[in-house]
This record gives structure tokens, sequence and C-alpha cells, in this order.
């Protein structure tokens, strides 16, 4: 057993109101800086839809990710032979339009213009050529139901939905859509480390966080390609490639995230995980992807347990952080409660983001003119009635094991049944004793869910081990040598400046 | 005067050399030893530096008592760069002696490629007499600058251009003393030995050259083989029609019919003995091109000339293997990267909103 910490992350979709605050703090912090203008480290998609990059999940097209390859994985668009193939061309990078090209407007021009008859307007200009265009697309084009013929019906996760299953789900009053927040995952076994030829990219020891060197980076971009989640991106004024960095800085100075802090709607959750580092190749090698997920979990370990503990000190884990796992949200929501699901675990790259999936509210149905639902045993509708396909559902979290997502999806139903039982009492007790006998789930459990759900303190969110720093510095150099010199010395920029 | 600041250059530099080897060898061995350095630097480097066919007797010994004094300056600690400026000046002053028993040797650098005396004509004609043809002033007024004066309008120059297929006659750039020392020579040779006939016939010996010859003219010529003072291959300025080799520069004269214009071997090896051109001059600063490369050359451009008719520049194979290759090397790329993504995703969507709009 090789114990190592992780911070990890859940994302609690059904209190997501997308409202891009969380991109807009990540881009006021990192990406508002010439080269970086078109990047959003934390992005908001709108499902169903087809994301950011344009239909990112289809790796057909971006070849990203991991795939089975015998008893093992190899990238998908990396590797010896089809590394040296591409490593001058690189075949399969998303292009700037797969994006969008990023844009403002001439705003002096409203106080410059000349006396006439029309209005003056601001017209954009391109903020990577200077020159006027035509916005043809944005970073959350495909938000709500706009556009919904070009981005909802295009889902990369439609894929084993037949078109009438499709069609339904696009009708009038049926139609629905959730959002889902993305950041770098973090993951176990990240592609983009592996497909870098520079060995720029590495994944922190002391809390797993996966990070891009400027100074060593080449920009062959490599990592563009074999991040499935296209969340690494290419500065094209540095020359370097960069990335969601869970703003470190932040998190060694025992802040959350700049995203996490801001979120309205307070959906983001951040703890410690310790999993078992012998076991990635073997689960990142599972032999059927409808397993993954159960694999992904089981490598996560108990922090309660006297092995895990000693293993984990043994391994250089303060105390501290054993205790963050312990208190960890992250460990309830995905290990003790089952609720957090990751995304697409079928890249294999086991990340460390986990969604709890929203529970779409029931069909109204009318039936003579009279709206007929809202109570009993209409409420919210059976769970195989959902509005979202339960196998659209699994496309997205469980690669394609439809059980798992109900299994979840029962339980959050559950939870809701016996709220409503203690809160307004308008539910007969036989139903709500058998939902939540269903899913073996107690008063207390469920209670706890909804605590940590709906009215966790900032401190119950976010718990954050200290960073000793003073540890992690003693790995690199003795501190003896370089005791007073802190504050001395250069920031280096790159050549082609920052 | 563009020779003198060269010469002056090339002087400085060798006694420079010369300054600073010595005062090592003498702290070495024995500061006193004033005498030995002096023998030393006579012994080793006088006959490199000066030349005796090009300087006089009386300047050599000039010289050396400009030397003995530049160094006992020196050894008395004065400074390095006011010797030498004694030494460069010793130089400079001294240029003006050059006098006519310097003219074989200049006609031979500069003249024999195209001209002889009483031999006959060659690219130019004999200049058997000529001293007696013209004047003095028109000679070196024509050697310096043929082309201008038939533009000017002198009739003989005008006369003489027609006469030899326009072939202008390259500008020297020579000072005056040595026109005058080169014209003395000739005037003295073409008293020693009678007229040639005009029609006197130059045999061509590379007719009868052996196949390898020109093989291996070709390969000189293309650069597949390396000349053997490291001169650079004529191809990198030259041009030859021939269908067995690349077509060649355009920097300087087209050579495909080069045999037959500059009249046969005489001409071709004349000019590759001692390139009266600036830029070939430079080119092969010394380094020289050795005398079978010179025949092998002929045999080729010979041979390249005679065939010329035949010859056509379209079916080089530079060209068709060119073309053919990059036919190749696209269709290599096409198929080892024939799943790459060609188009950006949004494509479709962009085309079905520019449609509908």
């Amino acid at each position: 057993m090789d114990v190592r910490s992780q911070v990890s992350m859940v994302f609690h979709l059904d209190k997501c109101i997308g409202c891009h605050t969380c991109s807009i703090a990540c881009k006021n912090v990192w990406t508002d800086r010439k080269g970086a203008e078109y990047m959003w480290w934390n992005n908001v998609e709108t499902k169903p839809g087809t994301g950011y990059p344009t239909k990112w999940e289809d790796q057909d097209i971006y070849k990203g990710g991991w795939e089975k390859n015998g008893d093992s994985v190899s990238l998908k668009g990396a590797g010896k032979l089809k590394g040296l193939k591409n490593i001058f061309h690189n075949p399969h990078l998303p292009v700037l339009d797969d994006y969008y090209e990023p844009w403002t407007y001439k705003y002096q021009d409203l106080f410059t213009a000349p006396e006439g008859d029309d209005q003056p307007t601001a017209r954009p200009v391109s903020l990577v050529t200077g020159e006027h265009i035509d916005v043809k697309s944005g970073p959350n084009w495909d938000d709500d139901l706009g556009g919904s013929q070009d981005y909802a019906r295009q889902d990369v996760n439609f894929k084993d939905l037949s078109p009438s299953e499709q069609e339904v789900m696009f009708q009038l009053e049926r139609m629905t859509f959730f959002y889902l927040p993305r950041i770098c995952n973090h993951c176990l076994n990240p592609a983009c480390v592996a497909a870098c030829p520079s060995g720029a990219i590495y994944k922190r020891g002391e809390d797993g966080v996966v990070l891009i060197n400027q100074q060593v980076c080449r920009a062959w971009r490599m990592c563009v390609t074999a991040c499935p989640y296209k969340k690494s991106y290419y500065n094209w004024h540095t020359g370097k490639s960069e990335k969601c960095i869970l703003c470190y800085p932040r998190l060694e100075s025992g802040q959350a995230p700049a995203c996490m802090h801001q979120c309205v709607g307070r959906i983001r959750y951040l703890g410690v995980m310790l999993y078992d580092a012998d076991r990635i190749h073997e689960v990142a090698s599972t032999k059927n992807d409808a397993d993954l997920v159960d694999a992904q979990l089981g490598i996560y370990l108990d922090p309660f347990d006297p092995e895990v503990i000693r293993e984990a000190q043994k391994n250089g884990i303060a105390m501290s952080t054993i205790e963050a796992a312990q208190k960890s949200p992250v460990y309830k929501f995905v290990k003790v409660w089952k609720l957090a699901l990751p995304l697409h675990p079928e890249f294999r790259t086991l990340p460390n983001l986990f969604y709890v999936p929203a529970l779409m509210p029931g069909m109204a149905s009318v039936q003579d003119g009279i709206y007929k639902e809202t109570n009993k045993q209409f409420l919210w509708g059976g769970i195989e009635t959902n509005r979202l396909p339960i196998k659209y559902l699994s496309n997205l979290f469980t690669a394609g094991n439809q059980n798992k997502i109900v299994e979840v999806l029962k339980r959050l139903m559950a939870v809701r049944w016996h709220r409503r039982q203690t809160t307004v009492g308008d539910v007969e007790q036989e139903i709500v004793d058998t939902a939540m006998q269903e899913v073996n789930l107690g008063a207390e459990t469920a209670d706890a869910i909804f605590r940590l759900t709906a009215l966790a303190t900032f401190d119950e969110r976010f718990v954050i081990p200290p960073a000793h720093r003073e540890e992690s510095i003693e790995m690199l150099e003795n501190t003896a040598d370089v005791k007073g010199n802190t504050g001395f010395g250069f920031k280096e920029k790159p050549e082609r400046g920052w | 005067m563009f020779f003198h600041v060269v010469r002056m250059f090339f002087c400085r530099i060798n006694m420079r050399k010369v300054v600073t080897k010595n005062r090592v060898a003498a702290k070495l061995q024995n500061p006193s030893l004033t005498g030995g350095i002096i023998t030393h630097l006579e012994q080793n480097t006088m006959e490199k530096l000066f030349p005796r066919n090009q300087f006089s007797t009386k300047f050599i010994y000039h010289m050396r008592s400009m030397l003995q004094n530049a160094y006992s300056v020196l050894l008395q600690n004065l400074s390095n760069k006011k010797a030498i400026a004694i030494l460069i000046m010793a130089v400079v002053c001294s240029q003006q002696d050059i006098l006519a028993q310097d003219g074989e040797k200049l006609f031979k650098q500069n003249c024999a490629a195209c001209h002889s005396i009483g031999k006959g004509k060659l690219v130019g004609p004999d200049l058997h007499g000529v001293t007696e043809l013209r004047t003095e002033p028109w000679l070196i007024k024509w050697i310096k600058g043929s082309q201008a004066m038939v533009n000017a309008g002198d009739p003989d120059a005008k006369a003489i251009f027609e006469e030899f297929n326009k072939i202008p006659m390259p500008d020297q750039n020579l000072p005056d003393a040595d026109i005058k020392g080169i014209l003395a020579f000739i005037k003295e040779k073409s008293g020693q030995i009678p007229a040639a006939s005009e029609t006197a016939a130059v045999g061509n010996k590379s007719d009868n050259a052996t196949a390898a010859e020109i093989t291996t003219g070709q390969h000189l010529f293309e650069g597949g083989k390396r000349l053997t003072n490291g001169g650079p291959a004529c191809i990198s300025c030259h041009n030859v029609t021939n269908n067995k080799i690349i077509p060649g520069g355009l920097l300087a004269k087209d050579l495909t019919n080069a045999h037959s214009r500059l009249g046969g071997d005489a001409g071709i090896m004349g000019i590759l003995n001692a390139p009266p051109f600036p830029a070939m001059t430079e080119a092969y600063n010394g380094k020289p091109i050795t005398e079978t490369e010179i025949a092998d050359l002929t045999a080729f451009l010979n041979k390249a000339d005679k065939e010329s008719a035949t010859q056509n520049a379209a079916a080089s194979p530079l060209l068709k293997w060119g073309f053919l290759g990059f036919a190749i090397w696209v269709g290599i790329v096409l198929l080892l990267w024939r799943k790459k993504k060609w188009n950006m995703v949004k494509q479709r969507i962009f085309d079905r909103q520019v449609k509908t709009r």
C-alpha cells in the first residue's frame, strides 16, 4: 500500500444556477492576460450542449485520454511511435475557433464618435488581432436553450440514444437542461503528464495538484491533445501551456480556490482524500468501462482505518492532513454516502472532481385543462421517468453504467422524501420508509446529507489541510543553507514575455 | 589604390605576427640577442613578405634598415604601434618603386588568359607590336576601362570590340606603374620574336580527351568532386545546358558555348589559369585550379559545347525528379496523417447559422 493524499472536489449540480461567477473569479485572478484571453480554466457548460471547446467529449476528434490496450492502457493521441510521428505536427489540436475568438468592444467610440443621425456603437474587436470581427461564438454560446438546434442537439453524450429517445428530450415542455461547471480534475492518472515530451507537467507530491512548469514547457502542446477534458491551454503569447492550478497559492495559505470561494450557489466542496497509488495502473486498466466507477471509488482509502493511518504516516503524510481527510466533505459525498460520481470515467484518467447529479423536477402533466402534479406520488415522478434519460446521464458520469446512476438518484430522492416528511409532513410515512429502505439509508444519514448539502458552513465545505511548507521545502533543499535568503533573487519572465 | 590598401593591411597583420612572435622568442631566449632576432626575421619572413620579383634589391635593403630601426625602437620599450606604423609607411612609400622587370609576371597574371604575344589570336587580339600600333595613354585608358571607350565612341575601340565578337575586355584595376611595366614587357618581347600569321590555328588538345577526363571535368564542374585547392565549383556561378548535369548558377556567364566563344582550349585554359574577372579572381584567390583540373574542365566544356545543340534545359533531371519527389512526399504525408483533424469542429454550426441569417 502506497498511501498518498489528494485534494479532491465535489460539485453539487442540483445547486448550480449557472451564473458563471466561478468563471469570472478565475478569469480575474489567473487568465486576464495577453495570450490567455481565450482560456477559461473554470467554465460552466449547459447540458445537453456541445461544451467548450466544442465537442470536447468526442475523443474520435480530439484523441484525448487513455484507451484500453490489452491488459494495460495507452494514450489515445500520444505514445512513442505516435509521438515521434506527430511531435512537430500534432494533428488533433483544437483550433482557436473550436474554443472561440476572444473579443472586446471599442467602448471609446461611444464617446468619440462625431455627431450623426445614428447612435454610435461599440464594435467588437478581436483580442488576438485587434481587428474588427463578427462574433460567431463564445465560451458559453450553448447557454440554456439558445441555439439548441446547434448546441444541445449536437451533444456528444447522445451517442447511444436512439433518434426517438432524443426527440422526446426536445419536445416543448419536456425540454430541460442543467449546468456542468468544469475545472481541471487533477487526475490520479493524468494523460497530460504522460504525454508531455519535455516532462514539464507534474503532480505535486503533497496534495496531488497537477502543474505545468513554465520554465520547462517547450510548447509541444501534447498536453492539449492528451487531456480528454481539454483543460490544458496553449498561451500563444508566452509560447507555454497553462492550466488550472487549483489556486495552490491560496490552498497553501488555507484559503479555498477562487472559483469555490466565490460560488454563489455554494455547490463546491473541497477536501483531502487518501488513495493507494499502487493500484492506479490496475484501476485505470479495468476491463469493462461499466466497472470503472466502482474501481475508481475503490482506490480511495478509509482515513479512519488504523492501518491506512500507519501507512500514510510512513509515507510522510502529516497527521494534520490525515485528520483533514477524516473531516473531508468529499470523502463523505463520494465514499460514505456514494452520491458523487466522476465525469467521464471512460477516459481512464481517474479524475478527482466528483459531481452529484441533478435531480430533475418531475413532469407536470395536463389533464382536461388542469395541471395534475406536484403532490403525493407524482411529486418528483419516478426516477425512470426522469426528464433526462438515465442513459444520457450514465454516458456523462458512469461510462454507461445505468444502475449506478439510478442508485445515486434514488438516494437523492430518498433524502428529499425524508426531508419533505420532516418539514412539510404531507407524504405518507410508508412511501418515505420504502424509499429509504430501498437505498439502505437511515434518518440520521439523510439529515447529515441534507445538512452538508443545504446548510454547510464555509469550514464544512472546505477542509483544507495545513500545507506544511516547512516540510515540503526540506525535501528539496537544506533549509539551513538558504536561511536568511528569503525574498532575494529574480523572478524570470519567459523570453517572449508574460 | 584598392590594392595598396589591401597590401598595407596584410603587411600590417603579418608584421604584427612577426613582432609578437619574436618578442616572445626574445624573452624566452635572451633579451640582449637583438641581432639574432633580426636574422631570424630575415630568413623566415622577408622572402614571404617581400618577394624579390616585386621589389627591387635596393628596396629590400632599404626595408631591412627600416626594420632594424623599428626593432631597436621596439626593444627600447617604445610603443609597439609606433614601430609598426614606421614599417607600414616604409612599405607604402616604396610601392612607387615597382619597375618594368615585374612586367612579365604581371602579364601572365592579368593578360595571358586572353592574349598572346606573337602566337596568334586567342579570345582577344595578339599583342605583338601593340605598343607601336597605339599610344601609351590610349592603351592605359583602354586597359582600365575598355567599355567606357567603346560607349564614348572611340573609333579604334569600337572596331576592336566588333572584331572580337563583342566580348568585352574586363577592366583591369591596376596602378599605372604596373600597366607601364606590362607594356614595357610587351615591347621587349615583340622585339625578340616575329609576329605570327593572323590565321595561325591553335589546335584543341581537348578534342582528343578521354571519356574519363570528360567525366572528371563534369564532376569538377558540378562540385561532385572537389577542386584540389578548395576553390568553389563552377556550377555555383555558371550554367552549362547539358542533360547530364543540373542547371547551374545565373551569377556569371552561361558557359554552354564557352569553348567556341573563347576560341578553344587556349581561351578557357588561360582564364582558368589566372581568372581575369574581379569576382572570379577573388573567388580563386589563393586557391588556384591545378593543371590537370584545368585540362579536365576544358575537356568537359568542349564536349558540352559540341553537344549543346541536342541538349534541353527543360529536360533537366533536377526538375523532373524534383516534381516527382515532391509528389511522393506529399502522398506520404497525406497517407500518414489521413486521420488528422482536418476542420474546425464548429464549421457545421457556422455554416448553418450563416445560411439562416
